[in-house]
């Protein structure tokens, strides 16, 4: 008897079985390694445009102020219900934090993974269910590298740098740079302190990005929070 | 570390290939990793072992293509090759480019068995 499918030995003498097949084959596959993450993220951004919702991926490297600019945002946007997705290897904090605002958020916690991915995103609108015409925020793992290869069906990526790092971050890590819309220059109330050339990290970031544009913010003064919540407002207008 | 994330998917088509098409391994594997594609080929290497442990692709063959970073200068209208991605075009120095090569991230060809 044929131990893969148990047919008798008379009838696998008369079909043709495959699986006992010896024949070496090539297969040319021409496949995305990334599909399935490509895929999940396009129908995510179609259940997005449906329902005329603005989804903004907040990337950066740790302690960039990812969080503390969001709490801030949440309270000037107070007329547009709006909903967090946030996302880091352990701990509930910064979600305990976006939830002290009033916005609901749902908090994924990669474990060993360094980044979200579609499917993450995809399990999160779930529990948030978010109305039509919001704005989600996702806040992705603090990681300036793995992030920038995953789609998650976001209509604008936006890193953010703060004042407090190397000024050459965008050369050291291009592909985040390169795959954002936005750059958010933070803590810029930092700046009599540091050794932080604004005009030459915008220089170095629009090497590797030349459509990048800039808002320098902080999120502890509040310097320019209203021309960022300007942008995302006119995003929520403008079909994208 | 987002190359153990890259090696699994491989894994994953490899699985669906060989029992698509009936067949029992993958005898060796090629795939196209462009150099400006975000994959660091130490850390690929680092997974790989670890991730293809008790698949299909166990004792494959593995053959990595990897297409350097070409781009036209969308001012001049030069090819080059880029060595980093913040490179300027060498004839104009402008950096508005489209990189028409060295994105890939894909599996070529299996030969299944």
């Amino acid at each position: 008897m044929c131990a893969t499918c148990g047919c008798s030995d008379q009838a696998s003498d008369q079909v043709i079985h495959n699986h006992h097949s010896s024949r070496q084959r090539e297969i040319n596959l021409e496949k995305d390694i990334l599909q399935e993450n490509n895929l999940r993220a396009q129908r995510n951004r179609g259940y997005f445009e449906a329902k005329n919702i603005f989804a903004v991926n907040l990337v950066s490297s740790p302690g960039s102020g990812k969080t503390a600019l969001l709490e801030r945002t949440i309270a000037l946007l107070d007329d547009v219900p709006l909903y967090v997705i946030e996302g880091d290897q352990q701990t509930t904090n910064d979600a305990d934090r976006i939830k002290r605002t009033g916005a609901p958020v749902v908090q994924i916690n990669t474990g060993n993974g360094c980044h979200l991915d579609a499917e993450m995103i995809h399990q999160a609108l779930h529990q948030l269910e978010p109305v039509d015409h919001s704005l989600v925020f996702i806040e992705n793992v603090g990681n300036l590298v793995c992030p920038a290869l995953f789609d998650l069906g976001e209509a604008h990526r936006v890193v953010i740098m703060s004042v407090t790092e190397g000024e050459d971050k965008p050369l050291k890590y291009p592909n985040m740079f390169a795959t954002s819309q936005l750059c958010l220059i933070n803590k810029t109330d930092l700046l009599p302190y540091v050794d932080f050339d604004v005009e030459r990290s915008k220089n170095y970031a629009l090497q590797v990005n030349p459509s990048l544009k800039f808002i320098e913010t902080s999120a502890t003064d509040g310097t320019n929070l209203s021309k960022w919540c300007e942008w995302l407002n006119h995003h929520l207008r403008v079909p994208h | 570390m987002h190359e153990l994330t890259v090696v699994q998917q491989i894994v994953k088509i490899a699985d669906e290939t060989v029992l698509k098409e009936q067949a029992r391994k993958v005898l060796n594997i090629t795939l196209e990793i462009g150099e400006c594609s975000g994959i660091e080929m130490g850390a690929f290497d680092f997974a790989w072992p670890i991730a293809v442990r008790d698949s299909v692709l166990e004792y494959a063959d593995l053959k990595v293509i990897r297409p350097k970073a070409r781009a036209e200068c969308q001012q001049c209208f030069s090819s080059f090759t880029k060595h980093q991605p913040y490179d300027p075009c060498p004839k104009c120095g402008s950096f508005i480019h489209h990189l028409y090569q060295g994105n890939e991230l894909k599996i070529k060809s299996m030969n299944i068995i």
